[in-house]
């Protein structure tokens, strides 16, 4: 049997075992009430086709919407930013700082707009947008400065070199970006829809969750991932194509590699704090002309000064909150990048087990982690718990992913030498593999914390234990502006410091080991 | 062609017998004896890399295997080390197979990509093959070879901090750590600029020859096989084969005086012309 046909058929047993599983061990009522059986939750979402199949045509509708935006958006700021480069290192901050604002802002911000309806498209624009953004800068990038300088010397103009050089050189990295992006359109659609949306599949899971619908709320969670994973394999498609007509020499496929900014030259060459932040500058002065100039009323939207003062004057309260939430978070970032990590060496211990997950490490990167959270909840219950469960699976997938790419990135030739050593497979991944893997492992660090922080944020505005998130649902709920946009305010700083200091980590640790 | 007999005007085998079994009393230190090696490609399509490979060293001989791009050469090392199997014919060291004495850490390697671990020092990386074997970090030995290399004084410089020369004077101290009894080394200067390689080649040259390590080493520069081998075996393919062999008759240590010799323009020639046959046929076959 050929090696690819052992491979895949392992990869099938892979699958079978885990639906066998699944189905065994809900049967035994083992994994409890909240995990009904494969054999209920299939015949359950034909019983509920068709509104399943409207819940996610809407959903669908208003991703592809926003996925056309944030694209569209994201190529127009791409170019600009090429054009005018001093633009560059302030953009990027912007877009360290816009993802780190927790979604449930995003929601009450969107709502106070008054654009309530556009919810779930705006969210997948804007999640898209950084993406693809960040993907069509480093494409732009990617092409080798001797061409350049060969196109300079034949005297090509500017608009001249873009098009024959840089735009052909980004096609792979923007293929790549939009193929990521797919997914996150999704995500950000189905987020947007738990504020006020009256359909959708987001809708239809929370309204599961709460009437403890679990077989309905099962099915909706297999729709929206096969529809994420579909999408996600048809841009793959289109990437493959892509890839043929302008060949790669840079390996830029990756999963979650795209977020990866060309960051050093650019802390070099940004060491002045006005072309860093002058973006960040921009967005508190928008926020605080929107407040005097269009007379908001502070019960509706507080501004900027406002909320500091808040902050100020109340440093206890989102220092103890904050500390929860930030435990919860880091409880949940060690525990899951723990069983990435050891997952990822088993498989690379034993060939059989690595082919039988092969296909969850293909199918990981589609799966809408944040917004699963109604079925971890329902799972876990109304608790803390559910808050760490959710960190947890925020860190193991990107560090389960990252680790088995980086155990099986080595420099070059030094397998060869390893066998010629006669390296038993222990000493091999102890001397070779795991050092290797130590700059992906710093990425998956950098990637999750943030995102651990964030998702502990949703996770307990949605089941109201004590932290950021709740202080800011109570608030808003009791009509406490300033103290509801304060928990925003600390969880941005926060979040933006834990990404910043995990960044600089991340480069050191690359400098040392690579 | 069908010459390869004809052109062996030196055999340095002659006389022993073709025995590789160990007890033989003339066990040789490296045998290929008949070797074939074909790789699939795609579509079930397969290309004969070697074809009836031949090639014996005593021990401690030191021997380059030159030919041209593409000729199996590199095949021939790889299979040497262990790294591929024969599809026919046998591969032996001291008797043994690769496997063997690949067990008994008796065996060093260096490639043209100088495989050093990133993370590790010059001394790290020298010290490595020990902590690979489970072995006791042998402190005087890695000095020494600090030394030999010429790299005191870089002993916690990391890979990247050192030129491509110095580089591989690491990857070699690392392939010689463990007293091999044999030694492979494939274009180990390969990727350096001539002025570089050619004064690794002067430095370096008897660093093995007088050890007493039976040393192959693959190659594509005939000045280079010419400074340090004691026989030198031109390889054509493709499937890759020896076709000619030559013994080396300058007294070592060699220096540069030995290019104006009467005979290094002579065997210079003979190589060169040998091996504008073989890329011929490389590229024919």
């Amino acid at each position: 049997m050929s090696d690819r046909s052992r491979r895949t058929l392992l990869g099938l047993a892979g699958v079978v075992l885990f639906l066998g599983l699944w189905e065994v061990l809900a049967r035994a009522g083992v994994l409890g009430l909240t995990v009904p059986p494969l054999s209920r939750i299939v015949p359950a979402i034909g019983q509920n086709a068709a509104l399943l199949a409207s819940a996610a045509g809407a959903s669908l509708a208003r991703a592809t919407a926003g996925y056309v935006l944030g694209v569209g958006l994201a190529f127009l700021v791409g170019v600009l930013i090429l054009m005018v480069p001093k633009l560059d290192a302030g953009v990027y901050r912007l877009a360290v700082v816009v993802n780190a604002i927790p979604v449930i802002a995003f929601g009450s911000l969107v709502e106070i707009i008054g654009l309530q309806s556009f919810t779930p498209m705006i969210f997948a624009a804007m999640l898209v947008f950084l993406t693809t953004l960040i993907a069509v800068t480093k494409g732009f990038h990617s092409g080798s400065a001797p061409t350049h300088d060969v196109l300079t010397t034949f005297g090509a103009s500017r608009w001249r070199r873009f098009t024959s050089l840089q735009l052909p050189d980004a096609v792979p990295s923007i293929a790549d970006g939009l193929r990521i992006a797919a997914p996150t359109a999704f995500v950000g659609a189905l987020l947007g829809e738990w504020f006020g949306a009256e359909s959708g599949l987001g809708v239809l899971m929370i309204n599961a969750m709460r009437n403890f619908d679990v077989e309905l709320m099962w099915s909706a969670a297999l729709v929206a991932v096969a529809i994420s994973a579909g999408a996600y394999a048809l841009l793959g498609g289109l990437e493959t194509l892509l890839d043929r007509r302008f060949a790669r020499t840079v390996q830029t496929r990756g999963v979650m590699t795209a977020d990866v900014p060309d960051g050093r030259s650019r802390t070099m060459r940004a060491l002045s704090w006005p072309t860093r932040f002058w973006a960040v500058a921009l967005v508190i002065l928008v926020w605080q002309m929107w407040i005097s100039l269009g007379h908001v009323e502070r019960i509706v939207a507080p501004g900027p000064f406002g909320v500091a003062a808040y902050v100020g004057g109340h440093p206890g309260t989102y220092l103890v909150q904050g500390l929860n939430t930030a435990l919860a978070a880091v409880g949940g970032l060690v525990l899951g990048m723990t069983a990435g990590l050891v997952l990822a060496v088993a498989a690379w211990l034993s060939p059989t087990l690595n082919g039988l997950i092969a296909p969850a490490v293909l199918v990981i990167p589609t799966v809408p982690i944040v917004v699963i959270i109604p079925v971890v909840a329902r799972l876990i219950g109304f608790n803390r718990w559910t808050v760490v469960t959710v960190a947890v699976l925020l860190a193991f997938f990107p560090v389960f992913v990252l680790a088995t790419s980086g155990l099986r990135y080595r420099p070059a030739g030094a397998d060869d030498v390893f066998s010629v050593l006669g390296a038993s497979r222990m000493r091999r991944l102890r001397h070779l593999a795991l050092p290797s893997a130590v700059p992906n492992l710093l990425t998956a660090v950098r990637v999750s914390a943030a995102s651990c922080f964030l998702g502990a944020l949703v996770a307990e505005w949605l089941v109201g234990t004590s932290g950021l998130g709740d202080v800011f649902r109570e608030a808003r709920a009791l009509i406490q502006p300033e103290r509801a946009w304060g928990a925003i305010v600390v969880a941005v700083v926060v979040s933006v410091g834990t990404y910043l200091a995990a960044y600089a980590i991340e480069l050191r640790g690359r400098d040392r080991w690579s | 062609m069908g010459e390869s007999a004809a052109a062996r005007d030196v055999d340095p085998a002659a006389g022993t017998p073709p025995s590789g079994e160990p007890g033989a009393g003339t066990a040789p230190g490296i045998e290929l004896a008949g070797v074939s090696k074909r790789f699939q490609l795609s579509r079930g399509e397969t290309i004969e890399a070697l074809s009836g490979f031949s090639l014996r060293l005593e021990v401690g001989e030191f021997v380059a295997v030159i030919g041209p791009s593409g000729c199996g050469k590199s095949t021939a090392l790889r299979l040497v080390a262990g790294l591929e199997q024969p599809d026919e014919g046998a591969v032996r060291l001291a008797g043994e197979p690769p496997a063997a004495i690949i067990d008994e850490g008796r065996l060093g390697v260096a490639f043209q990509e100088h495989a050093l671990l990133p993370w590790l020092s010059v001394w790290g990386n020298i010290a490595l093959p020990f902590k690979v074997r489970g072995r006791p970090v042998d402190e005087d030995q890695v000095r020494s070879l600090v030394e030999l290399v010429g790299l005191t004084g870089f002993e916690k410089a990391r890979p990247k901090q050192l030129s491509g020369g110095m580089r591989q004077r690491v990857s070699i101290a690392r392939a010689l750590v463990l007293r091999p009894d044999f030694l492979l080394l494939d274009e180990p200067f390969g990727s350096l600029d001539a002025v570089t390689r050619r004064q690794l080649n002067l430095e370096l040259q008897d660093l093995w020859a007088l050890r007493g390590i039976t040393t192959v080493l693959v190659t594509h520069s005939v000045e280079e096989a010419i400074l340090l081998a004691d026989r030198i075996a031109v390889v054509s393919g493709r499937p890759g084969r020896v076709v000619l062999e030559r013994d080396v008759p300058f007294d070592r240590p060699r220096g540069r005086d030995v290019e104006h010799l009467p005979e290094f323009r002579s065997l210079m020639d003979d190589l060169t012309t040998a091996l504008d046959r073989a890329a011929a046929m490389t590229r024919g076959g």
